[in-house]
């Protein structure tokens, strides 16, 4: 079962109780929230997502929403609360997402993660967009996706000890300019609402309305590495496999966990035909990461 | 009995469990930080793969890995220490995880740990500092402060590993009178010339001072499961060692500590391997004195479990409850996050 499917009404009794488990990529998670209005946005953002029966499954990690007083609330995760300062009510579901991209990277390991959104075509052609947060990975993503590209995750790349790539979707995260450049867009995206964040300004969540199906073998054939910057010139350029080995261990989350197994795997990652892009427009960047993926064959 | 005891005081018990007492215990380890460890009494009870699981088993090699990680980066920089310290005459105590890590005791199995502890004489603090200055940790505060027990943790610039250098064991001013110095020079000093193992007793001890001091219930929880495991690490190389532990804590002023912290380890996961200790810890009340009030202030554990921060008053009387006894403040503790069965436990 879906999120989508279980009724609103069942997962708000489920929340309560702390015995709501969901998927999320090879994990499950179990949420527990007191506010409903964190079930609805969940369940607009998450729709995608299966549902476990408590008793099926043991949860990976446990997410905890918990009053904090004068009106804040905080995520605990496994039971400790989060580094991030309490937050007001509508910022619950964007400190949800960065109490996951806190807390998950450790438990991904022996699989290798890198900070990047990946996205493929409709025959499971994969670019894995490899940057850090500001550098317009998460707008390039979500650009690709309006225009019919599978979001397979944002965030998380993830390799398997095979090598085999994991898919983890998930909401993306966008910031000021980029929501309004993606909902004039359109496409298959739905946009939730714009909430007012101190330190990053205006946040708002997109979810791709065309979801990855679970059948559809997904191989990454192009790296990209990208940078947005105002009226820089476009720029995709060919890097070799140490430049990009070197980048790769910049943006990896849990290579310090897996020693000597980690750097093998990331060589294998550093062996996939890789670019570097400047680009100060979402079509331009789009263009070039196809032809990217073009050039790689 | 609360599952996570259960697996502590029989794990080969958990094979026949099915996901609801998993999904328990779980969250409970991973509070506590003892996931990988319980992955080690797991497989030391012989339990295979398909015994747990698969959840329990992504979470139990994910854990695994994320402590063989620590635990390389911890000796490490215990070389790195060596290294700063060597040819200045300077004796370093690796206290608590550092220090089971070099014992390769059953608590380091497991282990995680957040920083490197050591202890040097308060005499050395100045030349302890301006060596690993000069190796690359930066000072978070000022020097020595009286009635404190550590420097503010020390940062490497590089590395971003962290490091509390220590001059004494437990705050100053409190009824426990633990001479820093007899712990130093009764240390086994190592062939590198700087690093000195502490004898067996105090190692205890420290865990149990440590316990007396914590203000997280899910630290304290693993303080007592410390206290156990090297109780019965060390009682099975020399048998008088519950004797020889029963004098040093009475000679430092920690018995009553001690017995409070046997009896707390006893009640959770069972008698500890040196009758002698159990039977002397359940003749010797602690002695509250001035103490009991403080220790009648919830503990500190549980208003973080919950997102709150402790206040600076609130900080003050954490301090001062650490010099002594805990009184009933453990008990509050394992009420709000294990529930009133613990009681029964």
């Amino acid at each position: 079962m879906k999120v989508s499917e279980l009724p609103r009404s069942e997962l708000v009794r489920r929340l309560e109780i702390g015995e709501f488990l969901v998927r999320f990529g090879p994990f499950v998670l179990r949420l527990d929230s007191q506010d409903s209005g964190f079930a609805e946005q969940f369940q607009e953002l998450y729709s995608e997502n299966g549902v476990v029966a408590f008793d099926e499954e043991v949860a990976d990690l446990t997410y905890q929403l918990r009053r904090s007083g004068l009106g804040l609330w905080v995520w605990l995760v496994n039971g400790a609360p989060t580094e991030r300062a309490p937050f007001p009510a509508e910022l619950i579901l964007t400190h949800f997402e960065w109490a996951i991209h806190d807390s998950i990277a450790w438990a991904l390991a022996p699989s290798l993660a890198f900070h990047a959104a990946v996205v493929a075509d409709g025959t499971g052609r994969g670019i894995a967009l490899v940057a850090s947060s500001g550098s317009g990975k998460s707008t390039l993503a979500a650009g690709m996706v309006s225009e019919g590209w599978y979001l397979v995750a944002d965030e998380f790349f993830v390799t398997a000890p095979s090598g085999q790539l994991m898919p983890m979707p998930g909401p993306i995260t966008l910031k000021n300019e980029s929501i309004s450049v993606i909902r004039a867009r359109g496409g298959p995206v739905l946009i939730g609402p714009s909430v007012q964040e101190p330190a990053r300004g205006t946040l708002a969540h997109v979810r791709s309305t065309n979801p990855l199906p679970p059948d559809l073998s997904i191989r990454v054939e192009a790296l990209i590495f990208p940078t947005f910057g105002q009226d820089q010139e476009l720029q995709l350029s060919r890097v070799t496999a140490p430049h990009a080995f070197q980048q790769l261990m910049l943006q990896s989350q849990n290579l310090h966990l897996l020693g000597e197994p980690g750097f093998r795997l990331l060589s294998v990652v550093a062996r996939i035909p890789a670019w570097s892009l400047h680009f100060s427009t979402l079509d331009d960047g789009i263009r070039a990461a196809i032809t990217s993926l073009s050039a790689a064959e | 009995m609360l599952p996570i005891l259960q697996l502590i005081r029989a794990p080969e018990s958990v094979r026949s469990w099915g996901t609801r007492p998993w999904a328990d215990t779980l969250p409970r380890l991973q509070q506590c930080g003892l996931t990988a460890h319980a992955a080690v009494l797991v497989a030391r009870a012989g339990l295979g793969r398909d015994d747990v699981p698969e959840g329990v088993r992504r979470q139990f090699l994910a854990t695994s890995l994320d402590s063989d990680a620590q635990l390389r980066t911890l000796r490490w920089e215990l070389g790195e220490v060596v290294r700063a310290l060597s040819g200045r005459g300077i004796r370093a105590v690796p206290l608590k995880g550092a220090d089971y890590l070099l014992r390769n005791g059953t608590p380091s199995l497991g282990r995680t740990v957040a920083d490197l502890d050591i202890l040097v004489a308060k005499a050395d603090v100045a030349a302890t500092t301006e060596a690993l200055q000069l190796a690359g940790w930066g000072i978070g505060g000022e020097a020595v402060q009286e009635g404190n027990h550590q420097l503010p943790g020390f940062v490497h610039s590089e590395r971003s590993t962290q490091l509390e250098l220590h001059f004494q064991v437990v705050a100053e001013g409190g009824a426990v009178t633990f001479d820093v110095g007899q712990v130093i020079s009764g240390a086994a000093l190592q062939p590198d010339g700087v690093l000195a193992i502490l004898q067996p007793a105090d190692t205890v001890l420290v865990r149990t001072a440590h316990f007396i001091r914590n203000s997280r219930t899910t630290a304290a929880f693993r303080d007592l499961l410390d206290l156990r495991e090297l109780v019965a690490d060390f009682t099975a190389t020399d048998p008088d060692f519950g004797a020889t532990l029963i004098a040093r804590a009475e000679r430092v002023g920690l018995g009553a500590a001690l017995s409070r912290a046997v009896r707390d380890s006893t009640t959770l996961f069972g008698p500890l391997a040196a009758a002698e200790l159990n039977s002397w810890a359940r003749r010797r009340r602690p002695s509250l004195g001035g103490g009991s009030a403080l220790a009648l202030i919830p503990d500190g554990a549980t208003l973080p479990s919950f997102g709150v921060r402790l206040s600076r008053v609130g900080r003050m009387f954490a301090r001062m409850r650490s010099a002594y006894p805990p009184g009933k403040t453990l008990q509050v503790g394992w009420q709000v996050l294990f529930g009133s069965e613990a009681k029964d436990a």
